[in-house]
Order: structure tokens, then C-alpha cells, then sequence
């Protein structure tokens, strides 16, 4: 190892450090004993945890929250296939068609959001629930799983669906045994993707969310907007934190195993 | 408004100039595929989980008995000062840009990386056999090539900082960017001026993203 091998060592393992040392003081923080989120630590406990399984607005949002991730998930999974398949041939407007989804990326949340409380509740009068919040995430989590499928769709799908219809295979039996097994696991990973996405996004659902039953990010800004934080949310955020990262790492693991996270062309 | 381009536009600036090396590293140093993918699926994992929660996540960091206060209050002490004060990161502008670079730093690095996976390495070998310096190959190969990536990752960042508001809110102390301000009138149900104001804020990052759609074409990146 040379002096600039050293170097960019010191230099990834520094970002590194940047991006995890707010979560390691997270996971250290919620076994504190006392109430307090500053050095010197006091002491393990699983109080905070104790505290917020007990928490029924807490357990309630992050049940509201898992529910409308669950339906997100559903949503993103079949209009990204669908739409991924559909882009592979040219039709009019195709490239129109594939920017206007694409700005769901890009388009501000707060903006989304207010947007979709106008139409769900001045247009067509929807009282507010975990569905407004799944129908407005969804507008943002299908161009990334639509993304993901561009990018890593085996390049001869499209000759194993032509030898099929050659064959006279229906157009339901090309799909259910040529296409769908060739694309399954980047559905598996679109699907644990939007999942973590939909689960901790406050911006877009900050106004769809109902004010009675709201999902757990929403809860939380306004919890903690207001009031400072008590180790129970860190308990929280631990939880929340080791299940998504599981999440994340499997299915970033299965991109892995089937060559590489980004395939080069 | 001021106050939130400005920020917008320094997380941006800051951004590029941390994420050009990573990608550099990343897709040209860096041999082994299996490092490759192992450092970027580490690295970029925490991005998925609860915004708020990784907000909150930097108080034990920055406030005033924190982390950081603990090294630097080690550091003055160690250098004979002792009657240092603890210092609190908290609530200040320093803090949300500390904070973006964590969280904003995916959209920046993605975008750069995958522009320099698809540079010929071919080229970088001509240059250096032209006895080019490292840091005229640099600017005039690969910055030249990434551009794209830059631009697509500068929008990202800008439109994501432009109207971020639990950052300002839980680590800048409510500051008042314009995020924080269409959140408050939406809660007050002020429907229409928030409507106004994001509005606004979409005509900004549309004209931004116009601007950059003319220099690249994002279906380049992609196939």
C-alpha cells in the first residue's frame, strides 16, 4: 500500500465515519438511563424501549405507517414493471411519457403533497387516510423502481418473449413463464426499496396524512418540531433504523450477487 | 428565500466538491469490483431510513455536552486551556449544512460514479503516457466527462435542499427557508399562499432542471 492508496483510504473511511457516526450515537443513546441525549452516557437500560412499545400514538403511526408502506409497495412493484416493459418499444410520445414520470424524482415533496391535498380533498372530496398518503408516495417511488429496472433488465428478454410467440405461446403464458421469472429478483428489490422509501418519507405525506391516524414520520415532525427529543424516539429510530438497513443491505446484497450494484455497458 | 437558495446553493457546491473524489476513487482507483460494491452499498444504505430520525440522530453530535463539543473541549484542554467552554453546534446554520451532507450526499455521488464507471480507461493511460500531470488529466478528462453526472446530481441537491424543512426545523432551529415557511402556512391551513409559494419554488427547480436537460440528456446516463 503506497502514500496515495493511504489517502483515499483515510478519505472514504472518513465519509464513512461522517455518514454512520449520528446513527451509532442514535443506537448508543436509546439504552441510556436518564432522560438525556448528551456525554457523558449514564448507563444501560431498555427503559426507552419499554417506553415506547407502551407508547399506543407511537405503536398506532408506525402500524399506519407499515400499512400504507405495504400498499406503496404494491403499487410501485406492478406500475414500474409494467411501465419498465412497456418503454422498451417506441411509441408516440415515448420520451415524453418516460420525462413526465421521471419528474416525480425531482418534483419538490412539500409541492407534491399540498398538491395532492387539494385534488383528494377540494376535487374529489376523499377524507384523508393511509390511502391519500400511498397514492401521493407512489407518484415518487415508482421512477426510482422504474430506474432500477431500466438499468438492470437482462438484455435478451425481449429475444426469449420473440422465440416464445414464435412458438405460439399466448401473450399470458409469455409473461407468467419467460418474462416475470427473468425480471423476479429485481422486482424483490424494487419492492424492498420503496418499502424503506415509503416508510420514512415526511415530506410528500406531511399534509395527505390524516390529523387522527397519522403515519409515524408526520407524528414525529410535529412531536418533535415542538418539543425536544427524549431517548424513546432514539428506541424508535433504532428499531426502525436495524429493520430498514436489513432491508437495504439485502436487497442492495441480491443487486450485488447478480453483477454489481450498477452493471457497466 | 434569500436565505434558502443561498444554503441550497452551497450544499450543492459543497457537495460536488466531496462527492468528485468518492466517485473517482470509487470507479477508477478502486479495482476490485467486490470492494466497489461493498463500499457504495455501505455508504449509501442509511439513506433510506426515516428522514426525522436521522435528523435527530445528530443531537448527541452536536449539542453542547455532545460529540463534537467533547473533542474540542479534549483538543484545548490537551493544548493547557482550562477554563474552555463547551461549544453547541445545535440550531445553527453550521449544523444543517453538516447534516445535508449526510443525507444528500447519495443524490451527488450516484450520478458522478456511474458518468465515470462508463470513461474508457484508454484515454486516462494516453493521457499519462503524454506525461499529462495528475491534475491536468483531472480537469481535462475526467471532470470534462462527468459533467453530466455533476449537473443531474446539482439538481437533485439543489431541489431537495430548496424545500427540505425538518432539517431547518429539528437541526436548524426552525430556521426560516422557504421549506419551513410553506410547511407553517400549510399547517395553518393557508392553502392558498402555500400553493403560491411552492408554486414558486417549482417554477425555480423547473427552470433549473431546464437548464441542465439542455447540456445533458439524463437517457445517457441511463443506457
Amino acid at each position: 500500500m503506497n502514500k496515495s492508496d493511504l489517502l483515499m483510504a483515510v478519505y472514504i473511511g472518513g465519509i464513512l465515519f461522517l455518514v454512520y457516526l449520528p446513527m451509532a450515537h442514535m443506537i448508543v443513546f436509546s439504552f441510556n438511563t436518564l432522560p438525556l441525549l448528551y456525554y457523558p452516557f449514564q448507563g444501560w437500560s431498555l427503559r426507552w424501549y419499554n417506553a415506547f412499545i407502551n407508547d399506543p400514538g407511537l405503536i398506532g403511526s408506525l402500524q399506519n405507517s407499515i400499512i400504507q408502506a405495504g400498499i406503496t409497495t404494491v403499487v410501485t412493484v406492478a406500475v414500474s414493471a409494467s411501465t419498465a416493459l412497456a418503454l422498451r418499444r417506441r411509441f408516440p410520445l415515448h420520451d415524453a411519457f418516460f420525462y413526465m414520470i421521471l419528474l416525480g424524482m425531482i418534483y419538490p415533496g412539500v409541492t407534491l403533497g399540498l398538491t395532492n391535498l387539494v385534488v383528494d380533498i377540494r376535487v374529489f372530496n376523499i377524507p384523508l387516510s393511509i390511502w391519500t398518503v400511498s397514492s401521493t408516495l407512489s407518484v415518487w417511488t415508482v421512477p426510482f423502481g422504474l430506474l432500477i429496472l431500466m438499468m438492470r433488465f437482462d438484455p435478451n428478454l425481449s429475444r426469449y418473449e420473440e422465440a416464445a410467440r414464435t412458438h405460439r405461446a399466448s401473450e399470458w403464458k409469455v409473461f407468467t413463464n419467460i418474462t416475470f421469472p427473468l425480471i423476479r429478483t429485481e422486482l424483490i428489490v424494487v419492492a424492498l426499496f420503496a418499502f424503506t422509501m415509503a416508510l420514512g418519507e415526511v415530506f410528500r405525506s406531511t399534509f395527505v396524512s390524516s390529523l387522527t391516524a397519522p403515519v409515524l414520520p408526520v407524528l414525529l415532525l410535529s412531536t418533535l418540531g415542538t418539543k425536544p427529543p427524549t431517548p424513546e424516539y432514539f428506541a424508535l429510530g433504532t428499531v426502525i433504523t436495524v429493520v430498514s438497513l436489513s432491508a437495504i443491505l439485502i436487497g442492495g446484497a441480491i443487486l450485488v450477487r447478480r453483477g454489481g450494484l450498477v452493471t457497466k455497458r | 428565500m434569500l436565505t434558502t437558495v443561498e444554503l441550497a446553493a452551497l450544499i450543492t457546491v459543497i457537495l460536488v466538491a466531496i462527492s468528485l473524489p468518492i466517485a473517482y476513487i470509487l470507479a477508477i482507483k478502486v479495482k476490485s469490483d467486490a470492494i466497489k460494491n461493498l463500499v457504495l452499498l455501505v455508504a449509501l444504505a442509511p439513506f433510506w431510513i426515516d428522514w426525522n430520525i436521522r435528523m435527530i440522530a445528530w443531537y448527541p453530535v452536536f449539542g453542547a455536552n455532545g460529540f463534537l463539543s467533547s473533542i474540542y473541549l479534549w483538543i484545548l484542554k490537551g493544548l493547557g486551556y482550562s477554563n474552555a467552554e463547551p461549544v453547541s453546534l445545535l440550531f445553527t446554520n453550521a449544523s444543517v449544512i453538516i447534516t445535508w451532507i449526510q443525507s444528500l450526499l447519495l443524490f451527488m455521488v450516484v450520478p458522478i460514479y456511474l458518468m465515470m464507471l462508463r470513461m474508457d480507461p484508454i484515454v486516462l493511460k494516453a493521457a499519462s503516457t503524454l506525461r499529462a500531470s495528475t491534475l491536468k488529466t483531472f480537469y481535462h478528462i475526467t471532470l470534462k466527462w462527468s459533467l453530466p453526472g455533476i449537473l443531474i446530481g446539482s439538481v437533485f441537491v439543489f431541489s431537495l435542499a430548496m424545500v427540505d424543512y425538518a432539517t431547518p426545523l429539528l437541526v436548524g432551529g426552525g430556521l426560516p427557508t422557504i421549506g419551513v415557511i410553506i410547511w407553517q402556512l400549510g399547517s395553518y391551513y393557508d392553502w392558498t399562499k402555500a400553493m403560491a409559494l411552492s408554486t414558486l419554488v417549482l417554477a425555480i427547480i423547473l427552470v433549473v432542471v431546464a437548464i441542465t436537460l439542455r447540456r445533458v440528456s439524463i437517457t445517457r446516463i441511463l443506457y
